[in-house]
C-alpha cells in the first residue's frame, strides 16, 4: 500500500510544487525569540598570540593568579521578527555577550616627562561586555514554513564594547623579582580606561532550527557565525594615562571577537 | 408472523446467493470486517513473537517483514473478504480439509481483484486468489488442487523456511540460483503434499494436469474465440477488413521453458513430477465439482466482469474490448458491460488525443491468440478513425441507454473531449453511408460517362469550390475504404440534438483557446502576473468539507524503511489532521484503516474505491481518465455530501549526511580543519532530518486531481511540526480563490 500510494502520489504531483501562502505557525507570523549564547573560545585558545611574556590567560583560583585556557563565554538576545512569505522573514534582534580578554605581559609607559618606564604585569583576564543590536534577515529552502524549522540568518548591526569595572587580581613583575604582591584592588585607574567604549559592526551567519513544542512556543537552537569588525576610527591617545592603551585594546579585542566567531545558541519562542 | 419473515430470510438469502449480471456492480467486501483488516500491523507483531517465544533479533525481522508485507497487501485496495468469490474459495478449503478440522480454522482466504494469475498463502494463514485466477480456470477441482497446494506450503511453514534458508545462505556469490533451486523444491513439495489433500478431498485426477495448462496460458485472455471482423459493424458503419490482421497470430508457450532463475519450475518438470506421484494413489474420484456447478459458473463469470474492470484500470483497453466481446455473447443486455464498453472508447479517445495509445495497446510483435485482431485494429486506426469509432460506438449506446446516468456522463465527457479536438471536423464527414458511397464509387468506376458528368459539372462554380468538392468525401472519385469512418456519422451530422452539445463543446474550446492565445500575445511582465497568481490558486479551492483517507507515512533509519515508527507516526499524523481541520472550521470524513473496527464493511469498501480512483486517475498527467466506478464514486460523494477526497503522504529519513571527503582533506590542509569542525559537521547534524509532505485533492464529480503539492523541509516529524504543515495546508486549501 505504502509503495503503491507513494508511486501514485509522486507521479501526480512530479510537476507541482507550493506557491501557497504562509500561514506560519498555526497562523502566527509574528514572533519574540529570547536565547541564550554560549561558545567556547577555542580558536583563540589555539590561534591567540601567546608566547612567554604576552597574552597569557590567568584566571583566580584559591585567592591566586593561575594561568589557565578561557573555556567558555556566553551572552544573551532577545529578537522580535516577522515572516514575510514562505521562507523569507525579518527581524531586530539585541542582547549582551560577556567574555575575556587576555591582554599583554609586557607593559611600556612614558610618563608625563618622555620618561620610559617598562615592567611585566601578570592579571586575572578582563571581563569584557558588549552590546550588540541587529537588523537581520531569515530564509528557508523552497518549501520551508517561517518561522518553524531550519532557518538560515544572515545580520549587519552594530556593537559596543566596555571592560568591566571591577577589582581584578593581578601582580607586578619586574624580570624576576615580584615587586607587589598578588593583590585584588581595582587597577583601572592605572591599566585600562574602563570608562572607554569601543564601537564597531559585526556581521552574522547564523543557521537555526525552531521545533514547536505548543501551538505558540518554540524551541529554538543553532549555531552562529559571528564577525566583529572594530570601527577603524582613531580612538583618543591615552598613554600617558593608562598602562594599556585604548588603541591597543580595541584592537586586541577586534582580534580577540574575531577568534570567538563560533556561537551556539538555545532558547524558546514564542509566536503570535 | 413466524412465517412472515421466514419468507423475508429466504428471500434476503436469495437475493444474496444471485448475482444480477445486467446490473453488475464491482466485487465489494460484505458481512463482518475479519481481524486480519482491523487489527495494527505491531500489535500482530506482538502476538506472533509472543506465541512464538521469539527473542531472537532475526526471528523478529521475520515476523516483522511478513506482517507489515500482508497488512500493505490487505490494505491495498485490491483485496475483498466476503464476497462470492471469497466465500466460494473458503467452501472449497472446507472440502479439502474436512478431514483436518484444526488446520482449516487456521486457515482464510481472501480475493485480489487482480488480472494476474495468481494464488499465494502466507504465515499468518491467509490464502489469496486473484480474480484473474478465477476468470481462467474452467472448474472447481483445478481451483481445488491450486488450493490445496497453497495449504501445503502454509502445512510445511515454506515462508518462513525460506527466509531461515536466506539467512544462512546469504554468503554463496551464486545465492540468487540456489534460491531459485530451494524454491522450486519448495514448489514440488506442495505440488506432491496438495495433491494428497486433494485426493482426500474426493477430486478427480484429470484437473490437476489441467490446472498447469490453466497456468502456462494464464497469460492469455480468459478465452480463446475468434473476434470477427464484422463486430464493429453496423447499419450507419462499416469497418474494413483492411483495418483486421491478415494473418493468425500464433501462441508461443511452451511447457518446457528456460526456468534456471525462476522461483517455479517450467510446466513440463511439474507435470512430470506429478505424474509420478499420482500412481501413489488409488480411488480417484470422479467429480471436477463437490459444490453446486452452477455456483462456479456464477464466480467464474463475477471474475470475468471483473476481469473487464481490471483491464480498464490498468489502461489495457484492447484486453477490455476482446473480454467486453466474450462476455456480451452470454450477456448482450448488460448494462456493467454497456458502461465498460462506452469507458473504453473514450479512455481510447484520451490516450489517442494525446498520443499515448501505444502505452495502451500491445505492440504488433507481441500479440498472440485471438485478441491479437483488436490489438492490431486499434493499433491501426488513425486518430480520426478512433475518434469516430468511438463517437459512434459511446453515441449509439447513449441512443438506447440515455436514463442511465453513468453512460450520460461518459457521453458528455466524450463530447467534451472531441470539442477539443481541432483536426475532428464534421464538414469532412460524408452525408452517405459507407456502402452508398462505396455502391457510387463502383457504379462511377464502372460507367465512364459519369466521369464526364462529373468533369462537366465540375466546371460550375469558383476555382475553389471545385478545389473542394474535389477533395470531398462526397465525390464519388474520392471514395477510401481505409477512411471508413468519413461515412460513418451520417446521422449525426444531420441530428439536431448532437450537434447542439457539439458546438455547446467546440465554442468553449475555442474560448480557451482564445485565452491562451491572448496569454501568449502578453507581455513578460503580465504573464508573471498572471503565473504567480495562478500559483497562489493552486490550493485556493474554498474546501469547507472534504473526506479525508488515512495518511500514509514512510519513516527510514539507516536508509532502512521502519514500518513501526512509521505505523505510529501515520496515527500521529491522522490525529492532526482531524484537530487541525476543526481548528479551522473545515469538516473532515476520515476513511481511515485503524479505525475499520467502528467503520466495518462499508468503511473498508469506501477505502478500496477511493484508492482504485487514486490509481486510475493517476495513470497518466495529462489524460483525465473517467472513473470506472462512477456509480459508486456518486453513491460515495451523495453519502458524504462532499466530490473532494485527500490522500497525504510523508515521507521522513534522518540521515547525517557528512562529506568524510572534506573531513580528510581538511585534516591534510590543515589550516581548513576549523571551519570543517565547526561549518559543515554542525550543518550537516542540523540538517539531518528530512521530511517530504504530499497532498493531492481528487474530485470526485470532476474525475480530476483538484489541487496537489508535493513540498520538502529539513524538520523532524514532531506533533506540531506536522501540525503547523498541515494547518499551512487547510489554511491554504480553505482559501478563496483570488
Amino acid at each position: 500500500m505504502k509503495s503503491f500510494l507513494l508511486l501514485i502520489i509522486s507521479t501526480l504531483l512530479f510537476i507541482t510544487g507550493l506557491h501557497a501562502q504562509n500561514s506560519g505557525l498555526y497562523g502566527k507570523k509574528t514572533y519574540i525569540e529570547v536565547s541564550g549564547l554560549g561558545y567556547s573560545p577555542m580558536f583563540s585558545n589555539v590561534f591567540n598570540k601567546q608566547n612567554d611574556y604576552s597574552y597569557r590567560s590567568f584566571k583566580v583560583e584559591n585567592g591566586s593568579l593561575v594561568e589557565k585556557k578561557d573555556r567558555f563565554n556566553y551572552g544573551f538576545r532577545v529578537a522580535i521578527g516577522r515572516v514575510l512569505t514562505r521562507s523569507f522573514a525579518i527581524g531586530l534582534e539585541a542582547g549582551f555577550d560577556y567574555s575575556n580578554l587576555k591582554t599583554p605581559y609586557l607593559f611600556e609607559q612614558y610618563d608625563g616627562n618622555w620618561s620610559y618606564e617598562s615592567f611585566f604585569i601578570r592579571h586575572e583576564n578582563l571581563d569584557v561586555k558588549s552590546t550588540q543590536i541587529m537588523p537581520k534577515l531569515e530564509f528557508t529552502k523552497e518549501g520551508g514554513l517561517l518561522p518553524i524549522g531550519l532557518n538560515h540568518q544572515i545580520g549587519f548591526g552594530f556593537n559596543t564594547f566596555q571592560i568591566v569595572e571591577r577589582e581584578y587580581m593581578h601582580t607586578v613583575i619586574d624580570g624576576s623579582s615580584i615587586l607587589t604582591p598578588e593583590e585584588k584592588a581595582t587597577i583601572g585607574s592605572r591599566f585600562v580606561n574602563f570608562d572607554q567604549r569601543y564601537k564597531g559592526y559585526t556581521i552574522m551567519y547564523a543557521f537555526n532550527i525552531r521545533t514547536p513544542v505548543s501551538k505558540s512556543f518554540m524551541i529554538n537552537y543553532g549555531i552562529r557565525y559571528t564577525l566583529n569588525i572594530r570601527n577603524p576610527s582613531p580612538i583618543a591617545p591615552d598613554k600617558t594615562t593608562f598602562w594599556y592603551p585604548s588603541s591597543n585594546l580595541n584592537r586586541d579585542l577586534g582580534r580577540n571577537q574575531v577568534l570567538h566567531f563560533l556561537t551556539f545558541n538555545i532558547g524558546a519562542t514564542f509566536a503570535f | 408472523m413466524y412465517k412472515f419473515t421466514l419468507i423475508f430470510l429466504c428471500l434476503v438469502g436469495f437475493s444474496h446467493a444471485q448475482t444480477d449480471f445486467n446490473n453488475y456492480y464491482s466485487l465489494r467486501s460484505k458481512g463482518a470486517i475479519p481481524d486480519d483488516f482491523t487489527k495494527s500491523s505491531k500489535s500482530k507483531l506482538e502476538e506472533d513473537l509472543k506465541s512464538n517465544q521469539s527473542n531472537k533479533a532475526k526471528e523478529k525481522v521475520f515476523y516483522e517483514g511478513v506482517n507489515y508485507a500482508i497488512d500493505e497487501m490487505l490494505h491495498s485496495g485490491l483485496v475483498v473478504y466476503g464476497d462470492e468469490i471469497s466465500t466460494y474459495v473458503n467452501d472449497i478449503m472446507d472440502k479439502l480439509l474436512q478431514h483436518d478440522p484444526d488446520l482449516r480454522r487456521k486457515l482464510r482466504a481472501y480475493t485480489i481483484k487482480s488480472n494476474a494469475t495468481n494464488a499465494f498463502s502466507t504465515d499468518q494463514g491467509i490464502i489469496f486468489v486473484t480474480t484473474g485466477l478465477m476468470a481462467q480456470i474452467t472448474n472447481e477441482a483445478q481451483l481445488a488442487y491450486i488450493l490445496a497446494h497453497e495449504i501445503a506450503h502454509y502445512q510445511h511453514k515454506h515462508v518462513k523456511e525460506t527466509f531461515d534458508w536466506k539467512q544462512k545462505n546469504f554468503k554463496y556469490s551464486d545465492r540468487i540460483n540456489r534460491l531459485s533451486n530451494h524454491s522450486k523444491d519448495k514448489e514440488f513439495e506442495a505440488d506432491k503434499e496438495g495433491l494428497l489433500i486433494y485426493h482426500k478431498a474426493g477430486y478427480a485426477l484429470d484437473p490437476v494436469f489441467e490446472t498447469f495448462d490453466v497456468l502456462m496460458y494464464s497469460y492469455l485472455p480468459f478465452d480463446e474465440v475468434q473476434f470477427p471482423s464484422n463486430y464493429f459493424n453496423t447499419e450507419k458503419i462499416f469497418v474494413p477488413l483492411a483495418l483486421f490482421p491478415k494473418k493468425s497470430y500464433p501462441i508461443k508457450a511452451e511447457e518446457d521453458y528456460d526456468d534456471e532463475n525462476s522461483s517455479h519450475p517450467n510446466i513440463k518438470k511439474r507435470k512430470d513430477a506429478i505424474e509420478k506421484e499420482v500412481g501413489a494413489y488409488a480411488n480417484w474420484g470422479e467429480a471436477a465439482f463437490l459444490l453446486d456447478e452452477n455456483r462456479f459458473k456464477t464466480v467464474q463469470n463475477i471474475a470475468r466482469f471483473e476481469n473487464v474492470r481490471s483491464d480498464i484500470l490498468d489502461a489495457e483497453y484492447g484486453d477490455a474490448v476482446y473480454s467486453i466481446y466474450l462476455l456480451e455473447k452470454e450477456f448482450p443486455a448488460s448494462m456493467y458491460l454497456k458502461r465498460m464498453k462506452a469507458q473504453v472508447w473514450l479512455n481510447l479517445t484520451l490516450y489517442k488525443k494525446e498520443n499515448k495509445t501505444n502505452r495502451t495497446i500491445d505492440n504488433i510483435s507481441d500479440l498472440e491468440g485471438e485478441s491479437a485482431a483488436v490489438h492490431f485494429l486499434l493499433k491501426k486506426l488513425s486518430r480520426d478513425g478512433m475518434v469516430t469509432l468511438a463517437l459512434r460506438n459511446i453515441h449509439d449506446i447513449y441512443k438506447q441507454h440515455p436514463e442511465d446516468e453513468e453512460i450520460k456522463a461518459i457521453y458528455t465527457k466524450f463530447i467534451s473531449e472531441l470539442g477539443s479536438i481541432e483536426s475532428f471536423k464534421l464538414e469532412n464527414f460524408s452525408k452517405r453511408t459507407f456502402s452508398e458511397a462505396a455502391e457510387e464509387f463502383l457504379k462511377t468506376k464502372a460507367d465512364s460517362s459519369a466521369q464526364v458528368v462529373e468533369s462537366e459539372s465540375g466546371k460550375t462554380g469558383s476555382k475553389y469550390d471545385r478545389i473542394k468538392k474535389q477533395k470531398s468525401a462526397e465525390n464519388p472519385n474520392n471514395f477510401d475504404s481505409t477512411k471508413f469512418h468519413l461515412y460513418a456519422l451520417t446521422d449525426l451530422i444531420a441530428d439536431e440534438a448532437f450537434l447542439s452539445i457539439y458546438k455547446e463543446w467546440r465554442d468553449k474550446s475555442d474560448a480557451k483557446k482564445a485565452k491562451e492565445d491572448a496569454f501568449a500575445s502578453l507581455s513578460r511582465k503580465e504573464k508573471e502576473k498572471i503565473r504567480k497568481q495562478d500559483n497562489l490558486n493552486q490550493m485556493r479551492i474554498d474546501l469547507q468539507e472534504v473526506i479525508v483517507v488515512e495518511p500514509t507515512v514512510q519513516s527510514f533509519r539507516k536508509g532502512q524503511l521502519d514500518n513501526m515508527k512509521s505505523e505510529e507516526i501515520e496515527t500521529k499524523y491522522s490525529e492532526i489532521i482531524e484537530a487541525t481541520a476543526a481548528d479551522l472550521g473545515i469538516k473532515v470524513f476520515p476513511i481511515d484503516r485503524r479505525v475499520l473496527n467502528n467503520s466495518g464493511t462499508p468503511g473498508y469498501n469506501e477505502r478500496n474505491l477511493l484508492i482504485s480512483f487514486l490509481s486510475q486517475i493517476a495513470q497518466e498527467d495529462e489524460i483525465n481518465i473517467f472513473p470506472v466506478d462512477y456509480h459508486l464514486l456518486k453513491e460515495l460523494q451523495s453519502n458524504y455530501g462532499t466530490s473532494k477526497v485527500m490522500f497525504t503522504l510523508v515521507q521522513h529519513e534522518k540521515k547525517i549526511d557528512i562529506n568524510w571527503w572534506y573531513v580528510g582533506a581538511s585534516v591534510v590542509l590543515y589550516p581548513a580543519l576549523p571551519f570543517v569542525l565547526s561549518m559543515h559537521i554542525p550543518m550537516r547534524i542540523f540538517n539531518s532530518n528530512k521530511t517530504e509532505m504530499s497532498v493531492v485533492i481528487l474530485d470526485l464529480e470532476k474525475g480530476i486531481v483538484e489541487t496537489g503539492s508535493s513540498y520538502y523541509f529539513e524538520e523532524p516529524v514532531h506533533k506540531h511540526n506536522l501540525g503547523a504543515h498541515v494547518y499551512d495546508i487547510f489554511s491554504n486549501l480553505k482559501m478563496k480563490p483570488l
